[in-house]
């Protein structure tokens, strides 16, 4: 099938998974009159909202069977389109002109188009750096039909990582029986496009400037790398996602209408439902979201929004807390084992972070903030601000004095930072862009407007022939792919693989020696760990007359591991069968070892720790 | 600027900077340092 069609079918696969939910906020809000003044902001902030009630339904149910959340999806978008025909059937359908909000759709759908351009031209694309294991998530779901409890058969170990976007890929793959790289690709791009819209929508109102909005927007749609236009690069779907939840929650607590009755406090239930929405598709992003919310209700010179903030923050803590109790207590167990508190990430300069952002942006940004600074700030700009600075604190504090501490507390023998501070600074791209609003409002000659707008676009088609050329090559192993699908359909399911390569394990579905598994999740226990250790030839052809298990080798094509049998051979890897040998074949036969001195097989060591068998065990998730 | 929002403006206009001062001396110690930090390993994901 071709790259166009893969992706309009994920994408109306997208929509068709939300449908029913946003169709549901739409509606309830309309009956509780709720509804923002604007049409069209109304359906987009509703289906945003839906993606969100998605995620959380689809993470709850599934945790229990996919199938019948599946079912229950399609109950719900016949109750929801049944309840929109007899609510609207007396009223007549209409649009109001698309001319006032024609620009922002101009910027979103450009936006979308900047995002998918990298893995819809050329071959398919696999996906970034992190998708590496969330397709294996996405196809775990799939094959069990309930959520992933385990990281089997390629690591004995718990999944703590929240799967309420992994629901989301394997719905729209199964339902709509798509490859899940390419729903996962084109969700980017899609959560992508939304995002520049709701950090319009956010700016719109904060400065009360249909301008500023445009400018938030074109901001994030075409300068924002890291956070931005950096996604497809890494694979951070769940980032994207969680952060989108997260400014919608923002948004609801700075312009919700107060409504009287019991209704009064439905925009802070709302805030806080989808920080637990944030939290069921990504740990770090409801983080951010509650340290936007303190810090923001910290700085505001406004009571009723310092309460507003606090109360959603309490609402979402308290909502979230039975789900929040169990992976703080998973996460707890196995924080020796993960690198959550011990991760060795690059360290980062300021001027890699600047770089990592965008100079241009950061620049725009910078001279904004020097301009406003005596400006007439609104309460919402100033939490947005405060949301910035809580950011960078974080960043701060774990790359430079976290990394500092344990340097010190080492004696200088390791040097390591916690909490991926990486993402911190990807995260303040957000408000950052919001704030990038300020530079419509700055008192400015016109002919200094039109200098920033046109550095400005220049700049943005930089930046955006800059992002294609260096994603066109994302995630695009054709050699790999080959390989994982042939050692799919032409190796037993117990097998062993030693070695790996990109996507092995989600194209294969075999165990490797090297499984990707990401910081949260316990990586250094033993019964992961053993088999990352270098170990020969000969030490793996023991394991497998142990086990009973075959082995096979990975390695590159110009690598000779004679006299194993090669049986498989592209441009990108060979595989090499490891001859399986029983007790009575071992004591006889010689074999040849790596070094070329012939020499029996040893005996088999005393066994590691190894993992349970492969796929042939039970499902791991009851 | 109007007075009720002036006051948490400046302050995280201070914090602001004050955020970007201390990482810029990390940075230029991380510089200095490169070497010594190099040592150690990174790891993905």
């Amino acid at each position: 099938m071709s790259n166009a069609f893969q992706f309009v079918m994920s994408l109306a696969g997208i929509a068709y998974a939300i449908l029913p939910f946003a169709l549901s906020v739409w509606l309830l809000a309309g009956l509780w009159n709720a509804c923002d003044r604007s049409r069209y902001r109304n359906m987009f902030i509703s289906a945003v909202a839906g993606a969100g009630c998605f995620c959380l339904a689809g993470t709850a149910i599934s945790a229990w069977n996919f199938d019948l959340f599946i079912a229950a999806h399609a109950l719900l978008l016949g109750l929801s389109l049944s309840a929109a025909i007899i609510i609207n059937r007396k009223r007549r359908l209409v649009f109001p002109s698309l001319r006032p909000v024609a620009a922002m759709a101009a910027v979103v759908a450009g936006s979308g188009v900047v995002r998918a351009l990298p893995f819809l031209i050329g071959e398919p694309s696999l996906g970034g750096g992190d998708a590496r294991f969330h397709l294996i998530l996405v196809e775990k779901i799939i094959r069990d039909r309930c959520l992933a409890a385990s990281w089997l058969p390629f690591a004995q170990a718990a999944v703590s990582y929240p799967q309420g976007s992994h629901v989301l890929v394997a719905f729209v793959a199964d339902v709509f029986r798509l490859p899940p790289h390419w729903v996962f690709n084109t969700a980017i791009a899609f959560f992508g496009a939304m995002t520049t819209g709701m950090i319009g929508v956010l700016a719109a109102s904060s400065f009360g400037s249909r301008t500023s909005g445009l400018w938030a927007a074109a901001s994030y749609a075409f300068l924002a790398l890291q956070g931005g236009l950096d996604y497809h690069r890494w694979g951070g779907l769940p980032n994207c996602l969680g952060m989108l939840f997260v400014l919608l929650s923002v948004h609801l607590v700075l312009f919700g209408r107060p409504l009287p009755g019991a209704r009064a406090m439905l925009a802070e239930f709302a805030a806080s439902l989808l920080l637990v929405c944030a939290l069921m598709v990504h740990d770090y992003s409801w983080l951010c979201g509650m340290l936007w919310f303190l810090c923001g209700s910290f700085f505001s010179g406004r009571p009723t929004l310092r309460r507003s903030a606090l109360l959603a923050a309490a609402a979402g803590l308290l909502i979230a807390s039975p789900v929040l109790g169990l992976r703080v207590r998973q996460i707890w167990e196995t924080a020796g084992a993960s690198d959550l508190l011990r991760f060795h990430e690059p360290f980062i300069t300021i001027f890699q972070a600047v770089l990592n952002l965008n100079p241009l942006l950061v620049a725009i940004f910078t001279v904004a903030l020097l301009a406003a600074r005596r400006a007439a700030w609104t309460h919402a700009s100033v939490f947005v601000l405060a949301g910035l600075v809580a950011f960078a604190g974080c960043f701060v504090l774990l790359e430079y004095f976290y990394r500092a501490a344990a340097l010190a507390l080492s004696r200088g023998g390791d040097c390591f930072t916690a909490l991926t501070p990486s993402r911190m600074m990807a995260n303040a791209s957000y408000p950052i862009c919001v704030l990038t609003g300020w530079v419509s409002l700055l008192p400015a000659s016109r002919f200094a407007r039109r200098a920033i707008l046109a550095i400005a676009a220049l700049g943005a088609a930089m930046t955006v022939a800059g992002v294609f050329v260096a994603q066109r090559n994302v995630g695009k192993y054709r050699g790999y792919l080959e390989a994982g699908l042939w050692l799919r359909d032409n190796t037993p399911e117990n097998a062993m693989i030693v070695g790996s390569f990109p996507f092995a394990e989600y194209l294969s579905w075999r165990e490797t020696t090297h499984p990707p598994l990401p910081v949260s999740e316990p990586r250094r226990l033993p019964a992961v760990a053993w088999k990352q250790k270098p170990a020969s030839t000969e030490e793996w052809l023991s394991f497998s007359q142990f086990t009973g298990r075959p082995v096979y080798f990975l390695a590159p094509p110009e690598r000779d591991l004679a006299p194993l049998a090669r049986i498989y051979l592209n441009d990108a890897v060979a595989v090499w069968r490891g001859a399986f040998y029983d007790a009575h074949e071992m004591e006889t036969d010689p074999v040849r070892s790596s070094d070329g001195a012939h020499r029996t097989l040893p005996h088999p060591p005393a066994p590691p720790p190894l993992p349970a068998t492969t796929n042939a065990e039970e499902p791991s998730n009851e | 600027m109007n007075d009720e929002s002036a006051r948490p403006v400046r302050l995280l206009y201070i914090l602001l900077l004050w955020l970007t001062a201390i990482a810029l001396a990390a940075s230029i110690m991380g510089m200095v340092f490169e070497d010594f930090l190099a040592r150690f390993p990174t790891a993905a994901f």
